[in-house]
């Protein structure tokens, strides 16, 4: 039982009984509350499973248990963990790195809730312009203008009209039609008035401004109910926007004083009844119309169209979405028509065709004909329509009116996307520029900046901006108001050193790093005290600069008074916790109990520790003695310039371990993952992958294969697992065929497999549990009755191997597998290469749900260790591999990593950790900041190099650290 | 009970006189519109009146359907306040049903005197309605022409035949009423009886009152197919401009897609049909999936506007 506070006092711990959750043995442990605490331990040794699987699932449920019946409904419900009890809970928040949006529609803005601040701010104080002139137009609401309607002598009749504003890429019927359902038969165009109901013949491409009369109305008091009515069908058929014009019953001072006291001048217009979703680009009545709010527009790109240019059109150049050539449809007799029409032929290789002819098959021929005939190998003789003359528009204008279809129809189908990702790309909305909203939000400024200017100013300058706006006449407290609110939040970001992103970045393209420490500033502008916060590993992604700066973030959610828990392996947070928490020994099932807990002192003190033994300096990751020279060949990246790229020029030597460093946002994702790595994939693997834009790669003739090796999930369902991701899964199951039973029986391989019938049980289908889904609880998850969790049936069960069943070996650890195959050699090699990388805890068909980020790419790394071909030269690129690894484990990872080194392959990281930076054989340092002032190769060479560079950050520590 | 006696017309104009009185003084009403036989033809015992009553603009007040009593009179009252009204008139197609309706009745008062000003122009019919209007009767015309004459060719069944004619009746007398730019009635084919007798006698009357031949049945159809030809430009205008200005093959269901968003019509594939089948576009194909889960690509019926001019290159 855990000690209990004297009565009447506040409990000072959280107390932890008896949690059996994963590997967790049963642990009963007691943390202090109101303190920093970081819970370490080697990868699988059981953090999580207690910082979030016990304690913040628990608390989650205690607090889900507590709504009604009815709100739960609306709620995914937690399952409660497995254990005894938890003491001293409080609200519970968990900030992970998983959640990354990839929601296009999410922003940092929105995740932030600045945007709805910003859009707060220019729906109080922003100043608006005419869409005519730009001159600056009044704002009020609809009383103001009704009462303004209502002062005009009695009996003066006026017509409330609203602008219609052309739409990109329609036609003018489709804006008449448009006009009509929203009840307006007169539209004044230029001045004129016309009759929609009539035939309208007008030159589109002359028309300037458009009107349409909404409503006709008689002033007076009596009428006050219509007239209101009026103005709020005119503001929603103008977009916010409407012209009063006084028909007649006014003089002609009353109507200059009338269009002076409310409207612009030289249009009279009036903005009415402006909120904040004015400038939402998430609400549909603001979405620019194109791009439906979300920025971006697909074009057909020709080099995705013609995958392979070294065939002709007959021979199926185009990519099978686009266009196949088939003599006896339409569009066969159409290209042979074209064919004859412009003297090519279409068996001539896509790339020797002139570049007007390959222009014309793509973007069509304009305004002129051809005549149509029909291709002699045709197989239906059709002569309909052969001699007469039809149009071409081109393959590639076909797929984008495709798309702009698809997009007026507002569908979001994840199969039409895929189809058009394949000859598409993205491209900025070419009616809207980015903006994601309609044009007339964009003539609301503030200090001449609209909301999508404000947007993109980075953190550090939009605090700056919004420090010089001072609110003025209407709304100028609640303005003041918002903007403290909004300068505020910023403050909290760039104190996490965030000052490089801009709010209209989008959320998909944050890393796990930089979206948790959003999350984190949010809470900590939440002021609350009394919290419980539970975070992994914050220091993911961040320069040891950066991270200085998080661990101070940390430190004041504990100074308000909260108790936050964070995991962690980074040396600096683990120093700054007040509180440590070390589990294992091991990994899996040699983990599950706490080895140390207390003071950094008690931890250093602690010969048990892994992690003490490396903070103390009794065990350390060597720096090696020499450096690899490589084998004298080089990748060299030409005028590297997407995003914040300045025209770079890189070289990277090969037969080396290469690391990229460089501060968060210094652009070293981009260079490699966006440039380099989709370069050489399409140089070697795909023709149709777009890179960044850069002049060229050299050297690309060096290299015979190129392997990203990322932290994704080897699986997307429970049905894969390490057995068969690495793929000896297929020998385990021949060698259950060669056994005698199965020989008797006839089995084949199938009969091992979970996945189809036959040999599975049918009545969990193979999963081994069966769910049972409840109303307003949460899921159940039973062990299947039938098969009792072994996902076969009875009689696949009574063939064994050396005594186990196919269920028994999947349950079988890493460690047992090297001996229970030691006789198997196509197996035992692959099983003893998991067990080299640490894996060896693992279960051979543990569910790939179950993985760990950093276990998946070890995985990924043994499955390339286990094929490892030495006469051909592979690049190998991993994006900060040491994500969830303890320093125990990176020792192990850097030891396989050399082993592809070894084998004469590159390995390039992109990395923060100082201690893989210090054994790499050559660095290349990015930044020397984030954002705008990054983008520069600050220095290359190898650590030793980088340690003497004075401009370099990351020098400057790894000095300390080589040093040390 | 051809004609009604003279005391029931004057029971309904008492009847609505009385309920008039009453709601005039009712603020929330700002006017009266009377539509229906009471309005503009003949009732009889079994009548009712229909009442449009405009109302304030106002959250309390919400668009109702009521049946009154008035004199021993069911009166059908629909309520519609002031912008909705206003909506419904500006911004329905003219000769449309709503339209028709509104427009053959009478204001009997108004509190707003904008309001008739929107009466007033309810008789005026532009011509972007009309041929909207006409290509929607003659799309709407169309199935029951081609069921008719499968009818005929493939079974011979002149009962079955002449259903089918009668069906397609009432969208040809649109197309006479509307063509000749008058307000179609609910009752439009006794409109367009007197506008066109000699084709409504062997389309209606003979295909109703007479023992059917195959001799009246083909003379029904030819007249049919007669009449749409002459009057094939008027009808199908805007799908010819649209296919003559896009140049290139267009799918049926782009052409659909196009006329439902640019002219909010619907079925003017079998326009098309039809315009191929009397030579004046071409028929072609475009591939399309059938799933979103398709593997396989498959042609789907599309047109083509063709021409004959030699200036190609």
């Amino acid at each position: 039982m855990p000690s209990r506070t004297a009565k009447g006092a506040a409990r000072t711990t959280i107390a932890v009984q008896g949690a059996r959750v994963h590997n967790l043995k049963n642990l009963s442990v007691e943390i202090p509350r109101d303190k920093l605490i970081v819970v370490t331990g080697l990868s699988g040794s059981g953090k999580s499973s207690l910082a979030f699987d016990t304690i913040y699932a628990e608390g989650q449920r205690r607090y889900m248990e507590s709504l009604s019946s009815y709100a739960k409904r609306f709620v995914a419900q937690v399952a409660k963990p497995d254990v005894d009890f938890v003491y001293g809970l409080s609200p519970v928040i968990s900030i992970e790195q998983k959640t990354i949006s990839s929601n296009p529609r999410s922003t940092v803005g929105t995740m932030t809730d600045i945007a709805s601040y910003l859009n707060l701010l220019y729906a109080t104080i922003a100043q608006p312009h005419c869409p005519r002139c730009s001159e600056l137009t009044p704002s009020r609401t609809a009383s103001q203008i009704l009462e303004a309607i209502l002062a005009l002598p009695e009996g003066a009749e006026i017509e409330l009209r609203a602008p219609l504003f052309k739409q990109y890429g329609e036609e003018l019927d489709f804006v008449l039609t448009e006009a009509r359902k929203k009840g307006c038969r007169t539209l004044i165009i230029d001045g004129k008035p016309v009759d929609i109901s009539a035939e309208v013949e007008l030159d589109e491409a002359k028309v300037k401004d458009m009107d349409a009369v909404v409503d006709r109305l008689v002033v007076s008091r009596k009428h006050e109910k219509a007239i209101k009515a009026g103005i709020a069908s005119t503001l929603l058929v103008g977009d916010g926007l409407l012209q009063v014009h006084i028909v007649k019953g006014t003089s002609q001072a009353e109507a200059e004083r009338f269009y002076r006291g409310l409207c612009s001048k030289a249009h009279h217009f009036v903005y009415g009844d402006i909120q904040p979703e004015y400038f939402m680009f998430n609400n549909p009545e603001s979405a620019c119309r194109t791009c439906g709010g979300l920025g971006i527009h697909k074009l057909t790109h020709p080099e995705l169209l013609v995958p392979d240019p070294r065939r002709s059109i007959s021979g199926g150049c185009f990519v099978r979405e686009a266009f196949k050539y088939n003599p006896d449809t339409w569009d066969g007799r159409v290209m042979y028509s074209l064919s004859k029409a412009l003297r090519f032929s279409l068996d001539t290789p896509w790339e020797k065709l002139p570049e007007t002819v390959r222009n014309a098959i793509l973007n069509g021929i304009d305004h002129r004909k051809i005549v149509l005939s029909v291709p002699p190998e045709a197989k239906v003789k059709r002569e309909e329509g052969v001699g007469k003359e039809v149009g071409f528009h081109g393959i590639a204008r076909r797929i984008e009116r495709h798309y702009r279809r698809y997009r007026q129809r507002g569908e979001a189908s994840s199969g039409m996307e895929a189809w058009l990702d394949k000859v598409m790309v993205e491209h900025t909305c070419p009616d809207c520029t980015g903006a994601r909203v309609r044009a007339t939000r964009l003539l609301f400024t503030i200090e001449g900046k609209t909301i999508h200017d404000v947007g993109q100013l980075h953190f550090d300058e939009l605090h700056a901006f919004l420090g010089r706006v001072k609110p003025a006449g209407r709304g100028a407290d609640a303005g003041r108001q918002v903007l403290g609110e909004v300068r505020g939040r910023l403050e909290l970001l760039l104190g996490i050193g965030l000052d490089y992103l801009s709010l209209n970045r989008r959320s998909g393209t944050l890393s796990g790093g930089e979206s948790q420490r959003i999350r984190l500033s949010t809470q900590i502008g939440s002021g609350l005290m009394g919290m419980l916060y539970v975070l992994d590993e914050p220091s993911i992604g961040l320069h040891p600069k950066d991270n200085v700066k998080m661990i101070a973030t940390l430190e004041r959610l504990r100074d308000i008074g909260n108790t936050v828990i964070v995991v962690e392996h980074d040396e600096e947070t683990i120093r700054a916790a007040d509180h440590l928490v070390e589990m294992g020994p091991g990994p899996g099932v040699h983990g599950g109990t706490v080895v140390v807990q207390g003071t950094l002192d008690d931890l250093l003190a602690c010969k048990a520790s892994p992690t003490g033994q490396f903070l103390s300096g009794k065990r350390r990751i060597e720096t090696p003695m020499r450096r690899r020279k490589g084998n004298g060949k080089a990748l060299r990246v030409r005028g590297a310039r997407e995003n914040n790229l300045q025209r770079l020029d890189v070289s990277f030597p090969l037969g080396m371990l290469v690391a990229i460093t460089g501060a968060s946002g210094s652009g070293k994702s981009t260079l490699i993952n966006e440039i380099l790595y989709k370069a050489l994939w399409k140089r070697l693997v795909d023709t149709r992958t777009l890179p960044g834009e850069h002049d060229g790669v050299d050297g690309v003739e060096h290299v015979h294969k190129v392997v990203n090796i990322d932290q994704s999930a080897i699986g997307r369902n429970s049905r894969s697992n390490p057995a068969t991701y690495i793929g000896f899964y297929d020998t385990i199951r021949d060698l259950f065929t060669r056994a005698p039973l199965s020989v008797e029986r006839g089995y084949k391989a199938g009969r091992f497999s979970f996945n189809v019938k036959g040999g599975r049980c049918e009545e969990c289908q193979g999963e081994g549990v069966i769910t049972t889904q409840l109303y307003f609880m949460p899921d159940v998850e039973v062990t299947c009755g039938a098969c009792k969790g072994a996902r076969f049936n009875s009689e696949t069960l009574d063939v064994t191997v050396r005594g186990k069943t196919i269920a028994d070996v999947l349950n079988i650890t890493v460690e047992e597998g090297v001996s229970f195959f030691a006789g198997e050699p196509v197996v035992g090699k692959k099983i003893e290469v998991l067990s080299d990388l640490g894996l060896g805890y693992l279960t051979l068909g543990q569910s790939a749900t179950t993985l760990s980020g950093g276990e998946a790419q070890r995985i990924k790394i043994a499955t390339e260790l286990s094929k490892l071909q030495r006469s051909k030269h592979t690049v190998y690129i991993l994006d900060e591999p040491t994500t969830g690894l303890h320093l125990a484990d990176v020792e192990r990872l850097l030891e396989s990593l050399n082993r592809l080194v070894d084998a004469g392959h590159t390995v390039l990281l992109i990395e923060h950790h100082l201690d893989v930076i210090k054994t790499a054989d050559h660095v290349i340092d990015l930044g020397p900041e984030g954002g705008h002032a990054g983008g520069q190769v600050v220095a290359t060479g190898t650590p030793e190099d980088i340690a003497a560079c004075k401009a370099s950050h990351t020098g400057r520590f790894l000095k300390a650290h080589l040093r040390a | 009970m051809n004609t009604p006696p003279a005391s029931i017309q004057k029971k309904f104009t008492e009847a609505l006189d009385d309920l008039v009185a009453q709601v005039k003084e009712d603020r929330s009403i700002l006017a009266a519109l009377l539509c229906g036989s009471l309005a503009y033809d003949t009732v009889w015992a079994k009548s009712d009146i229909d009442l449009v009553l405009v109302t304030i603009d106002d959250k309390k007040v919400e668009r109702a359907h009521l049946a009154l009593y008035a004199g021993g009179v069911n009166v059908h009252a629909f309520l519609m306040p002031r912008a909705e009204f206003r909506k419904a008139i500006e911004g329905t197609l003219r000769n449309s049903f709503l339209h028709s309706l509104l427009a053959k009745g009478r204001l009997l008062y108004t509190h707003d005197e904008s309001i008739a000003g929107i009466c007033g122009r309810l008789h005026e019919i532009g011509e972007r309605d009309t041929q909207v209007q006409l290509l929607t009767a003659a799309t709407q015309a169309l199935p029951a022409i081609y069921k008719a004459r499968k009818w005929f060719v493939t079974r011979g069944d002149l009962d079955y035949t002449a259903l089918w004619i009668l069906w397609a009746a009432t969208p040809l007398a649109r197309i006479e009423v509307i063509g000749a730019r008058l307000l179609a009635d609910r009752e439009v084919i006794p409109q367009a009886m007197k506008l066109n007798p000699a084709f409504f006698t062997i389309i209606y009357t003979a295909m109703l009152n007479t023992r059917k031949t195959r001799k009246s049945v083909r003379e029904a159809l030819d007249a049919i197919d007669d009449y749409l030809e002459q009057r094939t430009d008027m009808l199908f205008q805007p799908v010819l401009d649209h296919l003559r200005e896009v140049g290139e093959a267009r799918s049926a269901t782009e052409i659909e897609a196009h006329f439902k968003r640019s002219f909010d019509v619907e079925g003017v594939t079998t326009a098309c049909e039809y315009l191929a089948d009397q030579g004046l576009i071409g028929k072609a194909s475009t591939p399309v999936q059938l799933t979103k889960r398709s593997n396989v690509r498959v042609q789907e019926l599309a047109f083509v506007y063709m021409e004959d001019a030699p200036d190609a290159f």
